[in-house]
């Protein structure tokens, strides 16, 4: 039986599978999973406690999904989208494989960003429900809470792919890429984000913090936040044109760097 | 016939230790065994043949097409690397259909070509559908193969292809490779145990510390070593008589005589023209009535080559 090459888009699909099937069987998803459940319990207590729960929520579930948890479960991700592979050493299957390595990169970060984004999106959904909860499902995703709802959902879609991709690329560059994601999210983006003044330009979560619906970033002067600043009105767009601008030099930076990449540190010892 | 593949003056250097060192070599369709002690850089030259590894200098064509970069290539190349890795939580079947809808093999009738697969790499029925994790070396051994084979490739690397392998396994992967060569296709097997190769194929391609130490038909390298003459065992009635005989002729260099109680004899020559001894034995023996039982060269095998050619490499300095 012979083939004549699966078409970019089949390849593509392969791939994207095969990493979402690698990554929901991975034993770390247990502590993701863990750790994504915190901001629903988090509101849910907020509800039950706080008799001014929406206004405490707007300022926590900005922060926790855009400044910790998407960087976080992005980091994990990313970084082991290719690494894994390449430490498992089973790279070499899909290298041998007649599909160009743009499709084999390409297909990875988009699996890490889908099976990311997915369980953010789980996540911040609980969250959301429990906080506008009324009695009823439908007021909560309708109108424009529905409208908030899936752009909080895209950008969480967004920052996915932009850390997935930033991390992935580290994987190819450094030999400890978590330990290096970790350290960028710290000083850069939790710690940029905070600093009042350009610096906070630096981290990528402010731009994300930017782009979200008024409703949700309409606090000004909470514990003096760059994120939380009012933005005036152009602000949105260009932090989006600045996330494109990063998406798309992350994204090919990350290709051009796997298509060079060789397996010669599997090999090195066994010569 | 022309190459197969060709290595132009392939150097691979990681860091500061050097791998491979201008290995230039042509290999020609069927099987060739990529001999070498551990650490000679076979699984690097693979490596570098199969577009998996960047060669730092030099350049490797596979059917006259350069490897780097060209995954297009991988229609036509399959890899049993020598590597215990696999998606472990897969099943064999789903493991090699993921790997033949990557290779672009259609859906239709695809299930069961892979269990055509399975079955004639001798994975048994019954582990088809565990996890691989659960699986014997053996199986694992048999699941890789399936895969570089599944898309019916023209050129197959096999790396250590024998290891884990029972006496049976190995004889059914040996007839396999065979199988393939005889179809058309070419094989290239890596090993460091001589004797997996010796039923298999006399083409070698040699390396030891980076280096190519010898390319080509077996037994053409070992009568292009001067430095070691042949050594003939001979087996006859009358060692005595023809010992006499053949110590004027001058294609003998010495002989050695073992006699035992029964009074049949061995003797044990040497000689640098293997090709005039064995035309003339015949004759002698005739002449003389003497019954030969047995003629043999024993150190006319790969064994004897690998032995000489390591060794003498040693002994000037080269490891």
């Amino acid at each position: 039986m012979r083939g004549s090459g699966p078409g970019t888009i089949t390849a593509l699909w392969l791939i994207v599978a095969m990493q979402i099937r690698a990554l929901l069987r991975r034993k770390r998803l247990i502590f993701l999973t863990l750790v994504l459940l915190l901001p629903p319990f988090v509101s849910f207590m907020m509800k039950v406690e706080s008799g001014n729960a929406l206004e405490s929520w707007v300022i926590f579930a900005p922060q926790a999904y855009l400044v910790f948890l998407v960087p976080i479960l992005s980091i994990f991700h990313g970084a082991s989208a290719i690494a894994d592979e390449v430490d498992d050493r089973t790279l070499g299957y899909l290298l041998m494989r007649p599909i160009s390595r743009d499709v084999i990169a390409f297909g990875k970060v988009v699996g890490a960003t889908l099976v990311t984004a997915a369980l953010a999106c789980f996540s911040f959904s609980l969250s959301h429900q429990l906080i506008y909860w009324r009695g009823s499902i439908g007021p909560v995703f309708s109108g424009d809470l529905l409208a908030q709802y899936l752009r909080v959902c895209g950008i969480i879609c967004w920052g996915s792919l932009i850390y997935v991709s930033f991390s992935a690329l580290l994987s190819l560059l450094i030999r400890w890429p978590t330990m290096a994601a970790i350290l960028y999210l710290a000083l850069v983006e939790i710690g940029c984000a905070y600093v009042p003044g350009p610096l906070a330009g630096a981290a990528m979560s402010t731009r994300l913090m930017r782009l979200l619906p008024p409703g949700l970033r309409s606090i000004e002067d909470v514990i003096g936040a760059e994120v939380f600043r009012e933005a005036p009105p152009r602000e949105p767009v260009i932090a989006a044109g600045v996330l494109l601008v990063v998406t798309g030099l992350l994204t090919i930076w990350l290709l051009r760097r796997f298509r060079s990449h060789d397996l010669s540190g599997t090999a090195e010892g066994d010569q | 016939m022309g190459a197969v593949i060709d290595i132009d003056e392939v150097t691979k250097w990681y860091g500061s230790v050097i791998a491979l060192t201008r290995v230039t070599a042509r290999i020609r369709p069927g099987i060739t065994a990529l001999l070498g002690p551990n650490g000679a850089g076979k699984s690097t030259l693979i490596g570098i043949m199969t577009g998996q590894i960047r060669a730092t200098r030099g350049e490797v064509r596979v059917l006259g097409q350069p490897v780097w970069g060209n995954h297009e290539l991988n229609l036509q190349v399959g890899l049993c690397n020598q590597y215990d890795c696999f998606y472990e939580d897969l099943n064999a079947v789903d493991f090699i259909m993921a790997m033949a809808r990557l290779a672009g093999l259609p859906r239709r009738g695809l299930d069961d070509a892979v269990r055509s697969m399975l079955r004639r790499v001798g994975l048994i029925e019954k582990a088809w559908q565990r996890p691989i994790r659960t699986y014997s070396k053996g199986m694992r051994q048999r699941t890789k193969l399936a895969q570089a084979l599944m898309h019916e490739p023209r050129v197959v690397f096999l790396d250590e292809p024998m290891t884990g392998l029972d006496p049976v396994g190995r004889h059914e992967i040996t007839a396999i490779i065979k199988g393939i060569a005889a179809a058309g296709g070419s094989v290239v097997v890596s090993t460091h145990i001589l004797h997996e190769v010796v039923t298999m194929t006399d083409e070698i391609l040699l390396l030891a510390n980076g280096r190519v130490l010898a390319e080509g038909d077996v037994h053409e390298i070992r009568s292009s070593l001067e430095n070691h003459p042949y050594r003939i065992k001979i087996v006859c009635d009358r060692p005595r008589r023809l010992a006499h005989a053949l110590s004027d002729e001058a294609c003998v260099e010495s002989i050695g005589l073992d006699i035992d109680m029964e009074r049949r004899g061995e003797l044990a020559l040497t000689t640098r023209r293997a090709d005039l001894l064995f035309a003339l034995l015949p004759r002698r023996a005739d002449e003389l009535g003497i019954q030969l039982e047995e003629v043999s060269s024993p150190d006319d095998n790969l064994e004897a080559v690998f032995d000489y050619l390591v060794h003498d490499r040693s002994m000037r300095g080269g490891f």
